[in-house]
């Protein structure tokens, strides 16, 4: 009996106490943050306190490796991507399981658009190429949840390097093969946001450059792997962890160019919607040549601009909208388009 | 101001209660009275027009019982005992046609307690003369929200004086009791119907079976927990109280047939259906057991309770089939060792029931009219999404949560604990307290901020 009404004591007076603490945090707490006994209701406190929902989706990610907000997928090694992308509503899962394929109509009209633009360059003697960066999802595959299992090979961006294999159209690249290889020694993708790192924008380089050169059998300044240090730091996680709340919790594993690497180029100018840098020491004799690099995303061009920009003589950078105008008024060598695996519905148009 | 907000559980509850304690001797009574209207105000003020609601109810149910003692005349009291049922039916009509009509939640058992009252006066009981006590059984609201369905003479009994009574034990056991539930409630009910929500909304356009069985189980289990919880919840805090309202006896793993279903989680409406229709009924035709239209009534108010459309009287008639079966089995009742039928019936009674909630949470959604658009074709991508939700260990600890919950109504654990010796015993005894404590602390602080909309709203699906 006495046990028994030790145990209640100690039960009613650790429940009240619970409850005192929550009174005092959450009503006093609520108080002294607006500094007045007015305002908001308790319950809306509750519900608004900021530090009661960063411990919600802490303890969802870390304890119970959830996340939420939001149709976000969670990768093995603090990676984190995204079922149906939240900037432009691509599909991203479906089409990696092959359930979002183009229509043989669509695949021709891409084919099309291809093949358009890069005559009408080349009849001009200028080199076209179109590139798709792969999507983070597609090129780091020994990171994706298990469930998914092995991407299908009827994906978007799959079907299109197949017909345009077929057709024969080399103008488009498609660099997911060699970034996989690649992505084996250093991992080329920011882990919480789907963008490429320093590391992913020497690929991309390197495969134009190697396309260009050996099409081409012009000389240039390459940049070779060895010439290039990365180094790889800790920062808050990106877009996808800050969509999640989760920025401070899941960190994001930046990989930058060192700052030993010179930066042998002056940017002339640096509008909106167009960068144009020049080399430091352009020969006066051989070929100028002017290289003009259209992207849909900013970050994209700051990846890209040390190794092009140290490579070729005068870069312009561009931002590639749906109807792209005519890059020929910088009379180029060498015209190169850079859309995402997520945007490849701009081709459509 | 449910009993699941914070405001509720952090403020009034622990006022109220010290209130009670400090000027409530030999006014226990009057104070649960100052505590019913208190809550009743705070509860209304949302949509504070819906505060005429309850005195009204009082109102009529004190003249009615009043004029039915005087001139003692069966048919006017049956009517008069009807009209606050029929009253509720037309609410719920105006609140399923018009999405405007705010609709004064918690009205469906003063309702039927009014019409249980003027009944029961009707058939010899005395009509209370006293306006403030039979006000304090509309208000006393732990059991005004959904139950447990108490008579107002049985209530009047467990609020005697002499009867209440604020002692260690009594509010030892509420706090139990009251933890329990809330960690039903939320812990589980709440994240059961989340995953449910979450899951049709991927995945219902094109299903598979394994995904259709998933959202059945979902939501059989979520219903249930959420409502037991509710259960146990008021009878906790009416122990605060010192009234001792006792608890549910419900566990979902003893159902086999979906009369247990009804009688576990829907007990109030088949106490109810049964005293009030079933019998009458029975005892005018001559029959004394009419159980077909035992099943029948009870099936239908059930489903009328949770959903008050015409649409859900279809959904009977499959409940009404399941349970004329098992009554017909005799897997009903006192026959409950047959383990192996009983087993599989209540597999069955899962499903059925489940499918049943599936079309109740469709009732008047677009998806409902495109039933017969669904397709089995690749599902993969529904399988990704319907894994990507349950990834993580989340869904696993909720069921084991759900799985502890259910120890301290388990008889085995009963058995177990009296054979224990006294240092293991109270060492049990410590361990599930505190056990029991930092669950609901964890419920509170991780669990309670995903679920604001049961602030304000008991149930999902459910029209109380």
């Amino acid at each position: 009996m006495k046990r028994k009404k030790a145990l209640d004591f100690l039960l009613v007076t650790l429940f009240v106490g619970i409850l005192f603490t929550f009174t005092v945090i959450i009503g006093l707490g609520g108080t002294l943050k607006e500094g007045s006994l007015k305002g908001t209701s308790f319950n809306a406190r509750f519900y608004s306190d900021n530090a009661l929902s960063d411990f919600v989706k802490y303890v969802d990610y870390k304890i119970f490796g959830h996340i939420e907000e939001g149709d976000l997928l969670i990768g093995k090694d603090e990676w984190l991507f995204e079922a149906v992308d939240s900037e432009n509503g691509y599909e991203r899962l479906r089409d990696y399981i092959g359930a979002n394929q183009f229509s043989d109509e669509q695949l021709e009209t891409i084919m099309s658009t291809i093949s358009k633009r890069a005559e009408s360059y080349e009849s001009n003697g200028v080199r076209y190429m179109m590139v798709v960066i792969p999507d983070s999802i597609s090129v780091c595959s020994e990171n994706v949840p298990w469930y998914l299992g092995e991407q299908s090979e009827n994906t978007r961006l799959s079907q299109i390097t197949r017909l345009a294999s077929e057709c024969g159209i080399d103008d488009f690249i498609n660099p997911a093969q060699i970034m996989i290889s690649e992505s084996k020694n250093v991992v080329m993708y920011n882990n919480t946001e789907n963008t490429i790192n320093a590391y992913g924008a020497y690929c991309i380089y390197n495969t134009v450059v190697s396309r260009f050169l050996a099409e081409t059998g012009r000389e240039v300044d390459r940049i070779y792997r060895d010439d290039v240090d990365f180094y790889t730091r800790i920062t808050d996680g990106r877009r996808i962890a800050e969509l999640a709340g989760l920025s401070e919790t899941i960190k994001n594993r930046t990989v930058s160019v060192s700052d030993e690497m010179s930066e042998e180029y002056q940017v002339k100018e640096n509008e909106k919607n167009l960068v144009k840098t020049v080399r430091d020491n352009i020969q006066q004799s051989g070929i100028h040549e002017c290289v003009v690099i259209e992207c849909t995303s900013d970050w994209d061009r700051i990846q890209l601009t040390p190794y092009f920009s140290n490579t070729f003589d005068t870069v312009y950078y561009r931002e590639l909208s749906v109807h792209p105008n005519d890059a020929r008024q910088y009379e180029p060598t060498l015209v190169v388009q850079i859309i995402h695996e997520s945007e490849l519905e701009m081709l459509l148009e | 101001m449910l009993f699941t907000a914070p405001a509720f559980m952090f403020v009034f509850l622990p006022l109220s209660v010290i209130f009670c304690v400090l000027f409530g001797k030999n006014r226990r009574r009057l104070c649960l009275t100052v505590v019913g209207i208190a809550y009743y105000i705070l509860f209304n003020m949302k949509s504070p027009e819906n505060m005429i609601w309850l005195p009204l109810l009082i109102l009529y149910s004190y003249f009615s019982a009043r004029m039915i003692c005087m001139r003692r005349n069966k048919p006017v009291a049956i009517i008069l005992g009807a009209l606050p049922v029929a009253w509720l039916i037309t609410m719920r009509a105006l609140a399923t046609s018009y999405l405007e009509f705010a609709y004064p939640v918690g009205i469906t058992l003063p309702a039927l307690c009014a019409a249980a009252y003027i009944w029961d006066i009707a058939y010899g009981d005395d009509a209370e003369r006293n306006l403030g006590r039979l006000g304090m059984y509309f208000l006393f609201y732990p059991i005004m929200l959904i139950g447990p369905f108490i008579g107002y003479s049985k209530f009047k009994e467990i609020v005697d004086e002499a009867n209440i009574e604020m002692s260690l034990e009594r509010c030892a056991l509420g706090i139990r009791l009251f933890s329990l539930g809330f960690i039903k409630r939320i812990a589980v009910g709440a994240v059961l119907i989340d995953g449910y929500k979450r899951i049709f909304d991927y995945s219902w356009d094109s299903s598979n079976l394994s995904i259709i069985f998933l959202l059945v189980v979902l939501i059989y289990f979520g219903a249930y927990f959420s409502i037991w919880g509710y259960y146990d919840m008021a009878a906790g805090i009416s122990q605060l109280y010192g009234v001792n309202v006792e608890k549910t006896d419900a566990n979902p793993f003893k159902i086999a047939t979906v009369n247990e279903y009804c009688a576990s989680i829907f007990g109030s409406v088949s106490i109810w259906t049964n005293k009030y229709i079933v019998s009458p009924i029975s005892s005018f035709v001559g029959n004394k057991d009419m159980w077909f239209l035992r099943v029948c009534v009870t099936c239908i108010c059930v489903l009328l309770f949770i959903k008050s459309e015409l649409a859900v009287l279809a959904l009977s008639i499959p409940l009404i089939v399941f349970s004329v079966a098992s009554l017909k089995l005799g897997l009903d009742g006192k026959r409950k060792k047959r383990i192996g039928p009983r087993a599989v019936f209540g597999f069955l009674t899962v499903m059925l029931v489940g499918a049943v909630w599936v079309f109740i949470t469709m009732l008047g959604s677009p998806q409902l009219r495109e039933l017969n658009e669904i397709t089995f074709e690749n599902a993969e991508y529904q399988t990704d999404m319907v894994l990507m939700s349950f990834s993580g260990l989340k869904y696993l600890f909720v069921i084991i949560v759900a799985a502890l919950s259910l120890l301290p109504s388990s008889r085995a654990v009963e058995r177990a604990h009296s054979k224990m010796n006294s240092k293991m015993g109270t060492f049990f005894d410590y361990g599930a307290v505190v056990a029991l404590l930092i669950m609901f602390v964890f419920t509170v602080v991780f669990f309670l901020p995903q679920f604001e909309i049961y602030n304000y709203k008991p149930f999902m699906y459910v029209l109380l």
